[in-house]
């Protein structure tokens, strides 16, 4: 999966980070643009002692407690040209945890050798798994979809579609039945570190839809904060398509058919659209219809079996 | 075929100006698909989605319909004029 990473700056990290992370930049200003190649972080204590044989310079690094005490335990010219070798092997940025004070030779050594250093209150541990949520999120294959996302009861569905079908329609009429909306028309797909597909709005039009006929309209302010969901992982892709000849290949339900997204294989179901057809709730029974298949129940199946059972010579009665 | 087209009003593409491209796009018998930069693409038939270009002044915007598409010449012209001669109407 490591190949479809993409970098990211570290202001970028420091921008994403501002409430949680508890940045401060104390050198390097200039170059906040260096890229984080590897969304993880490293604590270069062997590099520190000189040892850079398969050092891992592509990550965000780290001084922690153990890290101080070794820098703090040398002299202030070894611990200079401890430093000056770490920062020679192109690292993005160091960070300095728990508000350890970085010295003004530090600094200047920093500035000279165009590293950022940041610094920051919090403790070693609780900054290290924060920062690898936040660069996991920030780095994982993502993009823009057409589509509509919504959660109906718990399943996440992904409404596609052509403009003009009718998802901001029919995402609608979910909420009106007390669904929520997660986006409108265009949502930003992120696979993350275990392959699952999580849909978010995209920033800027956040929880606005636009409905023919009224123009936009802001939901939660509509339909309060129960009919808005932050992010949610897509578990169905519904497709509404106009009615076609197309919908008689799967009149049963038999054919189980599945959309690539970001690389990774998701659950489709197919919506013919017509006048009087109410898609709402179709889009409803498909997400209940998910769940149940999830817990080992098929319809289509069953009745199969049952259908065969009294073709062979068997009976109905019993447990069914 | 393509058309490489930029903002020229101030305030770039917000509601009204999507709007705008929407009904020129919307005549379109295909889809027709913006592209900023290497970012994703976006249908030009969508209010939302043209709000997420996030395009302001000076951006260049890839509009593209199917060579396929029989009115597709007319409507790149139409949105050239749109957002280079007009520019939605704002300056």
């Amino acid at each position: 999966m490591s190949e479809n990473l993409i970098a990211i700056s570290v202001k970028s990290l420091l921008s994403h980070g501002k409430e949680l992370l508890d940045l401060e930049v104390v050198a390097g200003s200039s170059r906040l643009n260096k890229m984080i190649l590897e969304a993880t972080i490293n604590r270069p204590g062997l590099g520190l002692t000189g040892f850079y044989t398969d050092f891992a310079p592509k990550r965000v690094q780290l001084i922690g407690l153990a890290e101080f005490s070794y820098l703090s335990s040398l002299s202030d010219s070894e611990q200079l040209n401890s430093l000056s070798q770490l920062f020679a092997q192109d690292i993005p940025c160091l960070v300095f945890t728990r508000g350890h004070k970085v010295y003004p030779e530090v600094i200047r050594l920093a500035e000279e050798q165009s590293i950022p250093v940041l610094i920051t209150d919090m403790e070693t541990k609780l900054f290290i798994n924060k920062t690898t949520i936040i660069l996991e999120n920030l780095m994982a294959p993502h993009r823009k979809v057409h589509g509509t996302m919504v959660e109906i009861h718990g399943v996440g569905v992904l409404i596609e579609g052509t403009p003009g079908v009718g998802k901001s329609e029919a995402a609608l009429g979910l909420i009106k039945k007390g669904h929520a909306l997660v986006s409108d028309d265009t949502t930003r797909l992120r696979r993350d570190s275990s392959g699952k597909i999580i849909a978010a709005p995209v920033d800027i039009t956040r929880y606005h839809m636009e409905i023919r006929g009224l123009g936009i309209i802001h939901v939660p302010s509509i339909f309060g904060v129960c009919s808005i969901r932050g992010e949610k992982k897509v578990d169905l892709v519904a497709t509404l398509r106009p009615q076609g000849e197309k919908d008689e290949e799967n009149r049963c339900g038999t054919l189980r058919y599945t959309k690539e997204l970001l690389g990774v294989e998701v659950r489709r179901v197919y919506i013919p659209v017509a006048p009087g057809r109410d898609v709402v709730n179709i889009l409803e029974t498909a997400a209940l219809d998910f769940k149940l298949k999830g817990l080992g129940h098929d319809a289509v199946k069953e009745l199969d079996e049952r259908v065969i059972k009294l073709m062979t010579g068997g009976s109905l009665d019993g447990n069914d | 075929m393509e058309k490489k087209l930029e903002i020229k009003n101030q305030y770039g593409i917000h509601a009204r100006p999507a709007a705008l491209i929407v009904g020129i796009a919307s005549r379109c018998d295909g889809e027709v698909w913006v592209v900023k930069n290497d970012d994703d693409a976006i249908s030009a038939k969508s209010i939302m989605g043209l709000i997420t270009l996030e395009a302001s002044v000076g951006t260049v915007l890839t509009f593209t319909i199917d060579d396929s598409v029989e009115n597709a010449e007319q409507i790149l012209d139409e949105l050239e004029e749109l957002l280079h001669i007009r520019k939605f109407d704002e300056d």
